[in-house]
């Protein structure tokens, strides 16, 4: 039964024209389980496979192998379900494999090998399964041990280099020392020493460090950086010595993958990486190590070598031409330094990168001790303008208690940069205290510290808010949108105006509703309406609402606006189709519609639309349903309407009357892809996939006088699925569907 | 169409304060203009306000600009990008019809990071190059606005996120549903207890698609495809295996649970502060294709437990659908709130879109649209609202989980430590040593 199950398989691959691989040692892959095969298995045999070098550990494993995981016969008897015809049976199998233990793992490698690509992959999710399995937290180590062996076997030069890499793959995440000489002696395989590398890079031991560190030898010149990366990434401190060796060599990219190595494992590395070193570096030098210094002294600041790793950051930053290695200095110097590291780093206050300086404040606040706010303060008295700004700024992020009264007193300063750094930071802290200060600046500072200080009254205007002081912040809200000279600040203005929603401030807002302000001021005039709607003055809320729908910009707005009108009984689909939205439809479906297969397979409403009777699909009755939609931009979601939302397809249909014949341009959007037909005849099909957005697809078009017919057919793949149609004049105006 | 979701939505991104009731008070139809489609219509009001001067411009360079990088490209002032890269000269020919030929073109990144013209990278290739690329323009000095997820491994994040903090850099990802008005209210109301404690959180996703077997063969001329599999385990080109495609394979995008895991997971932790924080076991179940090409799982489940507020995540793989294609619904002590999506096209219930925060109240971070907030934070140097410590704690969670499928197994999570306890072989799994020269 087994060898005609197998011979099964093998002719369902020849009847594919599927290549017939052949198995590593010549034997097709049916043969591979016959009787010696299982035999020799069932013996814990070696001889087809890895024939490296065998430890003394890998050749104890080996005897293990016959006492762990599944009999033979279960071994032969998964692996016929493996080779199952049936891709669900071969599922099943490769889902239960992990027991199947190290017997099953060669035979698995050999059908990794095979031509039937769902037997292969059966193969090799059974492979990864078992090798996952052996791994499991409380399992034996034996088991584990002998599963890795039998992976080895694998690495044999006579198999394909694809099972090869994949037993490499799975040896980097189970294997152990018994692994890592077979994956060690193909370092020097030009097709798998990178996998053997990535492997050996895994593994755990300082056996791995050792393999990698031989190997570095014999490498080829283009493969050692790859090693040596991998010796970094291990951060085993047995690699200083030979990577030091490589930081002498002519070949200036090892030395900085040695550099960058030696970092890494962020050990002393005699004379290195100290202050010094970096002073003598040449500017190119700086630009080609710097970022190896900057890391190694993180790692000794993390590993509370504070002294050496603030000698590197000071020396860094002066040297560094490059800000961002400034940055990197100074964020340094924040982490793993004191008080006494102001004085060092308030010069960086000035630095030309404004990158610098958000770091030199971020420094500042990072700085430990219980000395420093003290010593913030008192340095801010000789300090220069830009630096005096960094330190309350600093002040401020460590919520010093001295910030209040510093930030008070820096509103007086002479510098305007001062004056503009305490004002953003008392808009920051949006403490009620600071109102006057921040008001008063509003009004004699002149730009940007204006516009600081009003931006700072805004936000505590947003505090009364928030805290139900509703009076005293509307009247900070208008007298801000008096007050503001830009747009932005009153747009803020003017959406907390909108917020309180007072009768009062209808005339203000109005005034607003143009040029750069009018979307904002739409949207406040809307929430105005709204609240005098909801206290009862219905005929002036619908007035305020159809004026804010005309004059908004935005759709978004008009959407909202259009909200409000539906709830006060006005029939707002006549604005959505004032700007040509078809906002009626009637829709059916869903029809199926496999890789698309929709976009040209007909259906019956292509033939015959019967809204009352609908139509029948394979047996199933569809019926048309009528759908009305209000909103801008009119889009109809076939996910809410028709559920099943993957490989499918619907279709809309619609009426347009016109009075007289014109020229018009019908635009769509469409999730997925759409095809069109106006009074009967196909004018457009688009087999997309993309997302619905208004006016994707363009077709001019004539509509006749009197009643015109329109089909859209829709296409899903899967997500979101809907369309909106559109119609406008050639010269792309709205044409008015509500007349 | 699934990758619409990714789009950013103009218009509905949060820029406005006065959205009013709309999700779940009105049909499913109406509902689809906030959770499931972007507004566009073309208006000199959707124009970004604050646009910066010459004097203030960022000089991007686009690195990825296929699916989701096309449509960074597309979002750019043309004016302001220096240079494009892609390994698919196709993809570099469209760039070069749309933002011109003065443009510089390339197909290794590195050449991008030369640039010193250039500010800031939009990094946006496949999940595989996220982590490399990143870390290498913080290298770099450049600040960046990576696509989500924001890495592939744990130690590729932790990686990021040290490389940004190290050298002052000002990174994004791109899971933008935080920058949507949506999740800014539902995060006002979970966050001021209106739900009450939460005590779980459910997510619903349709499932990964189920593929075929298709040839693998020599690459099409116009693509470089070493450089595309770059640090990934090398597999020989297959059509099923690239563009797009790319996202059903575990060895590159993931699954559902990164592509779209990334956004519901985001806004799930922006609402309830989790943003430094994880899980403390993961435990996922699934089922992959019986066949074909892809490996994802078709279905699956994982539970993620935490600690200190206790709570439970569950990612269902289809899970029960609540009016969207994907979501998450949050089960507090007192009340529930669905949230739909999680990208650009975030929705909620109309009792958080029209809740306000009461006098003392917590006020989360509010964007101004996702990328107008990175480019904001780069002028300012301010920690943008999808900051990579976020994006690596969020990547997290979609990588352990699916190291916990691969292995068939709970794991035991140390969010401190970033590892697993207690075993051995999941902790190997936390990195990927890196293809040929591509290393972090």
């Amino acid at each position: 039964v087994l060898i005609d199950k197998c011979d099964r398989v093998n002719d369902r691959a020849q009847s594919r024209d599927i290549p017939q691989a052949e198995g590593p040692r010549g034997l097709k892959p049916a043969a591979l389980h016959r009787g010696e095969k299982s035999a020799a298995l069932h013996r814990g045999e070696t001889t087809h496979g890895y024939t490296g070098r065998v430890t003394a550990l890998s050749a104890a494993v080996l005897l293990v192998v016959a006492g762990v995981g599944a009999s033979g016969s279960e071994v032969d008897e998964f692996l016929i379900r493996i080779q199952d015809e049936s891709a669900d049976v071969r599922y099943a199998a490769w889902k239960a494999a992990g027991p199947m233990g190290p017997r099953a793992v060669v035979p698995l490698g050999d059908l990794m090998a095979g031509g039937d690509r769902g037997v292969a992959k059966a193969a090799t999710e059974a492979l990864a399964n078992i090798a996952h399995y052996s791994a499991r937290p409380d399992a034996p180590a034996s088991e584990r041990q002998a599963v890795a062996s039998e992976l080895i076997k694998l690495l044999s030069p006579d198999r394909p280099s694809g099972v090869r890499a994949e037993a490499l793959h799975l040896l980097s995440c189970v294997g152990g020392a018994e692994a890592v000489d077979a994956a060690a002696d193909l370092l020097t395989d030009p097709q798998l020493r990178d996998a053997a590398r990535m492997a050996l890079q895994r593994m755990p031991g300082k056996e791995a460090t050792r393999a990698l560190i031989e190997g570095l030898d014999a490498a080829a010149t283009e493969f050692k950086p790859r090693i040596i990366e991998a010796l970094g990434q291990r951060a085993d401190a047995a690699a200083i010595g030979p990577l030091m060796k490589l930081t002498r060599d002519s070949d200036l990219a090892l030395v900085g993958e040695a550099f960058d190595a030696l970092a890494r494992i962020g050990e002393p590395a005699g004379d290195l990486f100290t202050p010094e070193a970096v002073e003598k570096l040449s500017d190119d030098g700086l630009d080609r190590l710097g970022d190896a210094y900057l890391r190694y002294a993180d790692n000794r600041a993390a590993k509370n070598d504070a002294g050496t790793a603030m000698g590197i950051y000071m020396a860094m930053l002066k040297r560094s031409r490059r800000e961002h290695r400034r940055c990197g200095a100074v964020v340094g110097i924040g982490r793993a330094g004191s008080s006494s590291a102001i004085a060092s780093l308030l010069p960086a206050a000035g630095d030309e990168s404004v990158a610098v300086r958000a770091a030199v404040v971020e420094a500042l606040a990072a700085l430990k001790g219980a000395d420093v706010d003290a010593k913030l303060v008192t340095t801010m008295a000789g300090a220069k303008p830009v630096e005096e700004a960094a330190l309350l700024r600093a002040l401020v992020a460590r919520k010093s208690p001295q910030a209040m009264s510093a930030l008070i007193q820096a509103r007086l300063s002479p510098a305007e940069q001062v004056r503009r750094a305490a004002f953003e930071l008392m808009a920051g802290i949006a403490e009620p205290k600071f109102e006057p200060y921040l008001l008063a600046a509003a009004k004699t500072e002149k730009p940007p510290v204006k516009s600081v200080a009003l931006g700072g009254y805004l936000k505590l205007a947003g505090l009364r808010l928030s805290r139900g002081d509703r009076p005293n912040a509307l009247n900070m809200y208008h007298q801000a949108l008096e007050l503001a000279d830009g747009p932005e600040l009153k747009v803020e203005a003017l959406g907390g105006i909108g917020v309180i929603a007072s009768p009062s401030s209808v005339s203000l807002v109005r005034e607003h509703m143009t040029g750069e302000t009018a979307e904002a001021a739409a949207r406040a005039y809307v929430a105005l309406a709204a609240g005098i709607a909801e206290s009862g003055d219905k005929q002036r809320a619908i007035d305020m609402l159809s004026e804010a729908v005309g004059k908004s910009p935005s759709p978004a707005v008009m959407d909202v606006a259009l909200v409000e009108l539906a709830k006060l009984g006005v029939d707002t689909s006549v604005y959505a189709r004032r700007v040509g939205f078809v906002t009626t439809w009637w829709l059916i479906g869903p029809f199926p519609s496999p890789e698309k297969s929709a976009y040209e397979n007909v259906f019956f409403p292509e033939q015959t639309i019967d809204l009352e009777a609908g139509g029948t699909l394979a047996g199933k009755t569809l019926r048309w349903k009528k759908v009305s939609v209000d909103r801008i931009p009119t889009v109809i979601n076939l996910v809410g309407e028709f559920k099943a939302s993957q490989n499918v397809a619907a279709y809309g249909y619609a009426e347009i009357d016109r009075k007289v014949a014109r020229e018009v341009k019908i635009k769509a959007g469409s999730d997925d892809g759409i095809v069109i037909w106006l009074n009967g005849e196909r004018i457009h099909g688009n087999n997309a996939s993309r997302g619905c957005q208004v006016d994707q697809d363009v077709v001019a078009a004539g509509l006749k006088k009197g009643k015109n017919t329109l089909l859209v057919k829709v296409l899903q793949g899967n997500g979101d699925w809907g369309f909106c149609v559109r119609i406008t004049n050639p010269d792309d105006s709205p044409l008015d569907l509500s007349k | 169409m699934r990758r619409n979701h990714d789009r950013g939505r103009a218009g509905a991104d949060g820029s406005g304060r006065l959205t009013r009731r709309r999700f779940l008070s009105r049909s499913a139809a109406a509902s689809l203009g906030i959770s499931g489609f972007p507004y566009v219509i073309t208006s000199s009001a959707l124009a970004r306000p604050g646009r910066p001067g010459a004097n203030d411009r960022i000089i991007t360079g686009h690195i990825g600009i296929g699916g989701m990088g096309g449509g960074h490209l597309r979002e750019a002032p043309r004016e302001d990008v220096a240079a494009v890269c892609d390994v698919d000269a196709k993809h570099l020919k469209r760039a070069a019809d749309h933002v011109g030929d003065h443009v510089k073109a390339y197909k290794d990144y590195r050449r991008v990071l030369e640039h010193k013209d250039i500010d800031a990278v939009v990094v946006a290739p496949p999940d595989h190059w996220h982590g490399i690329i990143t870390v290498h323009a913080c290298q770099a000095g450049k600040d960046v606005y990576c696509e989500k997820p924001a890495s592939k491994t744990i130690q590729e994040g932790r990686a990021m996120v040290e490389a940004a903090r190290r050298y002052g850099r000002v990174v994004q990802i791109g899971s933008q549903g935080r920058s949507t008005q949506a999740a800014y209210k539902a995060a006002q109301f979970i966050r001021n207890g209106d739900i009450g404690q939460v005590e779980k959180v459910t997510c619903w996703h349709y499932p990964n698609p189920v593929g075929k077997w298709k040839p693998d063969t020599a690459p099409p001329p116009h693509l470089d495809w070493d450089m595309w599999v770059g640090p990934a385990k090398w597999v020989p080109y297959n059509e099923d295996r690239c563009h797009f495609n790319f996202r059903w394979l575990l060895d590159f995008g993931g699954g559902q649970i990164r592509d779209r895991g990334a956004h519901v997971f985001s806004v799930i932790f922006f609402c309830l502060e989790q943003d430094t924080g994880g899980p403390v076991s993961v435990e996922a179940t699934g089922e992959p294709p019986h066949d074909g090409i892809w490996d994802c799982p078709v279905e699956m489940e994982i539970t993620y437990e935490f600690k200190n507020p206790d709570w439970t995540l569950v990612w269902s793989q289809p899970g029960e659908p609540l009016g969207a294609a994907f979501g998450a619904k949050y089960w507090g002590t007192k009340d529930t709130l669905v949230v739909t999506g999680g990208d650009g096209g975030c929705g909620t219930e109309a009792k958080a879109m029209e809740y306000r925060v009461p006098p003392g109240g917590k006020e989360p971070y509010r964007s101004p649209g996702h990328k107008r907030n990175w480019l904001n934070c780069i002028r300012t140097r301010e920690r943008p609202i999808m900051h990579l410590e976020a994006g690596h704690r969020v990547a997290t969670l979609c990588i352990i989980g699916n190291i916990s499928y691969r292995l068939g197994r709970k794991l035991t999570w140390d969010p401190l430590a970033e590892r697993f306890i207690g075993d051995e072989e999941a902790n190997r799994m936390l990195g990927n040593p890196g293809r040929g020269p591509w290393h972090l």
